[in-house]
């Protein structure tokens, strides 16, 4: 088990600075001069030259690309070019409503999808399932900012439960900054949880056919303990790929759900930042997230060894 | 005379509005063993499945079902689960997946025992260390937090025993136990099924379709076929007498013997197939981060050759490294040292590219084990069957092509119209035909055929095995035989070579090397291997010698067989 987790996270230091030079030199052959793009179109030369030189864009690019990288080992991901304040701050600013969001709307995708999952399977067939079954079928055909509009007008504008959008900042209390994420947590948590949910249940209904539920089954136990102990774990394997992957599309989603509620997250930051051709915060946000998710992946393949014992050797 | 633990009369079962069982009648009697005999599709399962009351939706029974004095067809599920596990035990056919792959042994055969005595953690595991220490498997070697990946399929089977004979259940139903094992481990795991009943004097119903293993551990017999009882009684009497026509047609299909003339053809002096000094090793397991353990050796410096048109064997237990060799000779593996060579193209140097590997692939073919894996289900038997041909030089015409298939198709003996129905439509058998004609359409002259009749029931293999000695006949076609079944080797080969650890330690013409075999792994396999005359002349020896000590002058005398007779 030491072994598989040192492999693994030998896999995630390579996927990371792999994926950091492919951000990096990206960006790089991108056409327009982050200098001459800050200064604007009546620039002077010199001025252009004075501040290449200021930004370390003459160096060899390698060389670039290497203090750019120790600077984000140190936590220093450069400053921004439209703000001129670090992107760290403007990152950290932000990820305090993005990550809660995301966490929240992944926490309710799966609090939904595993019972309704194990609910289906185990009911297979009857009205109950059927019913179920459509109701995700329709969850993975409503786009969710159709469906973020729909929750606005019933929550916020009809009952006025909850705010409508923006976000108050989370000085104000737990309670007021939960009560604006609730509605985008739960717009981006549906769909999500509609294709979970047939995943759990579409892997239940496997393991459920499977010769060693008819062993625990001649052991006497009753069916929905056979369900609980001997099917569940096994069909927790493709749950989690689906986890994982979810995940990222969670962060990514968050950029149409944010603008939807005015909520001053990363999807917002990024999303204004290619517009301004602010770089420097497009690299910052981009290798945030691509961390996020290697190392979600990670944790994705820690709980494919709690899962499933035969991979522990390998 | 014991009293009856398990009572099946006039027991009828349907599934969707389908019959599978028909009046079925059969009596269990405590310390004795019920063989269900029958070939796939009779219902021995089904009998098996509706007595612990596990039968798939939409099943229908009616009749009686005593287990003592209760009726288990009325029974609640409630008091189904109270019997289940602990006076009823039931143990299946395919060890490798009977197991819960994520739940440690330990705790798979102490489930049931705290499920039913209510015993706390610790007494369970207890329980359950001494029943796999008696199943074979002691706690020093096999320590109950092993995992079933970590066990062989032997092993397996033998934990799946545990579970199933934890509680000491007064009935064992085992549904065909060892059909998945080879002959050595079915031997074993058959005395330790004979042991548990003389032990725990439990009622065994030992579901089978092999008349050798039937005829060396039942007591009494029940022969079924397409839902009906065909013939009942005692098992010694009715497998001697063969008095019903279907217990003669299936002692006869398993003991089949193919007549063909090149059989006593002499062999040719050059190989067709020539292997030399062959080894493979696969890379040992992680030991660390970057390390590894020792490599295994799955072929260990193994050389032969096989003559033009003529059939050998390669017999061994599993794991002994048969399927890794074939793999090797059809090029589907590299060796890690050796030469094969293939109609003197050798075939160990060539990639996949080269022109010379087309005529070696188009040359040699393969039929494997699973008619019913092997195949795409979405295509259809043309393109099945046709496969291979894009291994012609030149593509073949529209009509070429079909008179090949039509060809093929007629000498397995399969009808034309099959091109455009799709393998689902076939049985098992007719599937193994359709293998055997995709294999053929090459005109191959080799052809590799890995354990080809094991799934097919008694009579199914028979047909086969004249349909492939019929083929050597006919087209000259070499094979090589890779079985764990004597029987079949004895019916199809000209010689057998026996591999055991990766070498072969002894070859010569079969029916010499099989009676006489001289090393000990050959020994071992000839022993292990049930044979249904030699079963039973030892069983009427051993109630010959019992006799006068028992005084029972009844026993000897088979019952008069009877169906449906209880």
């Amino acid at each position: 088990m030491l072994a598989y987790t040192a492999r693994r996270l030998l896999i995630v230091l390579v996927t990371l600075l792999v994926a950091s030079a492919i951000v990096f030199f990206v960006l790089e052959i991108v056409p327009g001069d982050p200098a001459r793009l800050m200064l604007g179109l009546n620039a002077t030369e010199d001025a252009v030259r004075a501040l290449r030189e200021q930004m370390g864009l003459n160096e060899p690019v390698l060389t670039r690309y290497l203090s750019w990288l120790s600077g984000m080992a140190r936590g220093d991901f450069g400053e921004s070019l439209t703000y001129s304040v670090p992107v760290t701050e403007l990152i950290a600013d932000r990820i305090v409503v993005s990550l809660p969001l995301a966490l929240l709307a992944l926490g309710l995708s799966t609090a939904i999808a595993i019972p309704v999952g194990i609910f289906t399977a185990a009911r297979r067939g009857t009205r109950a399932d059927t019913a179920a079954m459509a109701g995700t079928q329709l969850g993975i055909a409503i786009p969710n900012f159709w469906f973020a509009l729909l929750l606005v007008y019933v929550f916020a504008v009809t009952l006025q439960w909850v705010p409508a959008g923006g976000f108050p900042g989370w000085d104000e209390g737990l309670w007021p900054g939960l009560r604006a994420l609730i509605l985008p947590a739960i717009a981006l948590a549906l769909p999500q949880a509609a294709i979970l949910a047939r995943v759990a249940r579409s892997a239940l209904l496997e393991t459920l056919a499977e010769d060693y539920i008819r062993t625990a089954r001649a052991k006497g136990l009753p069916a929905n303990i056979v369900l609980w102990r001997h099917a569940l774990r096994n069909a927790m394997i493709p749950v989690l790929t689906i986890l994982g992957l979810q995940f990222a599309f969670l962060l990514a989603g968050t950029i149409i759900i944010e603008n939807v509620f005015f909520l001053p997250g990363l999807g917002q930051l990024v999303f204004q930042a290619i517009n301004q051709r602010d770089l420097i915060v497009v690299e910052g946000v981009v290798v945030l997230l691509v961390g996020t998710v290697v190392i979600v992946n990670f944790l994705v393949d820690l709980a494919y060894a709690w899962a499933d014992p035969r991979l522990r050797r390998r | 005379m014991t009293a009856p633990i398990l009572t099946i009369d006039k027991l009828d079962l349907a599934i969707g509005g389908v019959p599978i069982l028909r009046s079925i009648d059969m009596v269990v009697e405590a310390g004795k063993v019920h063989a269900l005999v029958g070939e796939s599709g009779s219902g021995k399962s089904m009998t098996a499945l509706t007595a612990m009351r596990l039968l798939p939706h939409g099943a229908d029974a009616a009749g009686t079902l005593r287990f003592g004095d209760e009726d288990l067809l009325t029974a609640t599920e409630e008091r189904m689960c109270a019997l289940r596990g602990d006076d009823i035990g039931m143990v299946f056919q395919e060890p490798m997946t009977a197991l819960n792959p994520v739940k440690t042994i330990g705790e798979q055969v102490a489930e049931g025992i705290r499920w039913h005595t209510g015993a706390n953690r610790p007494d369970a595991e207890a329980r359950a260390a001494h029943m796999l220490e008696r199943v074979g498997l002691p706690r020093a070697r096999f320590p109950l937090d092993r995992y079933p990946h970590e066990l062989s399929g032997g092993q397996r089977q033998r934990v799946v025993i545990a579970i199933a004979c934890a509680l000491r259940p007064k009935l064992l139903i085992a549904d065909e136990p060892t059909t998945a094992l080879d002959v050595v481990l079915q031997a074993q795991i058959l005395d330790l099924l004979r042991e548990l009943v003389a032990e725990d004097g439990m009622g065994l119903v030992l579901i089978s379709h092999d008349l050798g293993v039937v005829a060396g551990m039942a007591d009494d017999i029940t022969i079924l076929r397409r839902g009906e009882v065909q013939e009942a009684g005692h098992a010694v009497g009715v497998l001697r007498q063969q008095k019903h026509p279907y217990t003669q047609q299936l002692a006869e299909a398993s003991a089949h013997v193919p007549q063909w003339a090149g059989r006593t053809k002499p062999a040719d002096h050059w190989g067709l197939l020539e292997v030399q000094s062959l080894v493979r090793d696969y890379p040992g397991p992680r030991t660390g981060l970057f390390s590894r353990g020792e490599p295994f050796r799955a072929v260990d410096n193994v050389s032969f050759s096989v003559p033009p048109g003529r059939s050998v064997g390669l017999v061994g237990q599993s794991g002994c490294g048969k399927s890794t060799l074939a793999r090797i000779v059809l090029a589907l593996d590299k060796p890690t040292a050796g030469i094969v060579s293939f109609d003197g193209m050798e075939t160990s140097r060539l990639n996949d590219h080269d022109a010379q590997m087309a005529l070696a692939r188009r040359e040699m073919q393969v039929v494997f084990q699973d008619p019913y894996g092997s195949f795409n289900p979405r295509q259809t038997v043309e393109r099945l069957v046709a496969e291979p041909l894009h291994l012609e030089e030149k593509p073949l015409s529209r009509t070429e092509r079909r008179e090949r298939i039509a060809f093929a198709l007629e000498e397995v003996g399969m009808p034309a119209d099959a091109m455009r129905r799709y393998p689902h439509e076939f049985s098992g058998g007719q599937r193994q035909r359709l293998a055997i004609a995709r294999a053929i359409i090459t005109r191959p002259k080799l052809v590799v055929c890995d354990e080809p009749v094991s799934a097919l029931d008694v009579s199914i293999r028979a047909q086969i095995l004249d349909l492939f000695a019929k083929l050597n006949d006919e087209l000259g076609l070499a094979y090589l035989f890779i079985t764990h079944d004597l029987t079949v080797a004895r019916a199809i080969t000209h010689e057998v070579m026996v591999m055991d650890h990766g070498r072969i330690v002894e070859r010569g013409p079969t029916g010499e090397l099989l009676d006489n075999p001289q090393t000990e792994a050959a020994q071992r396999l000839v022993a292990a291997a049930p044979d249904l005359n030699r079963a039973i002349e030892a069983r009427i020896g051993n109630t010959m010698l019992h006799l006068p000590l028992e005084g029972r002058s009844a026993t000897a005398e088979p019952r008069k067989a009877k169906p449906g007779a209880g």
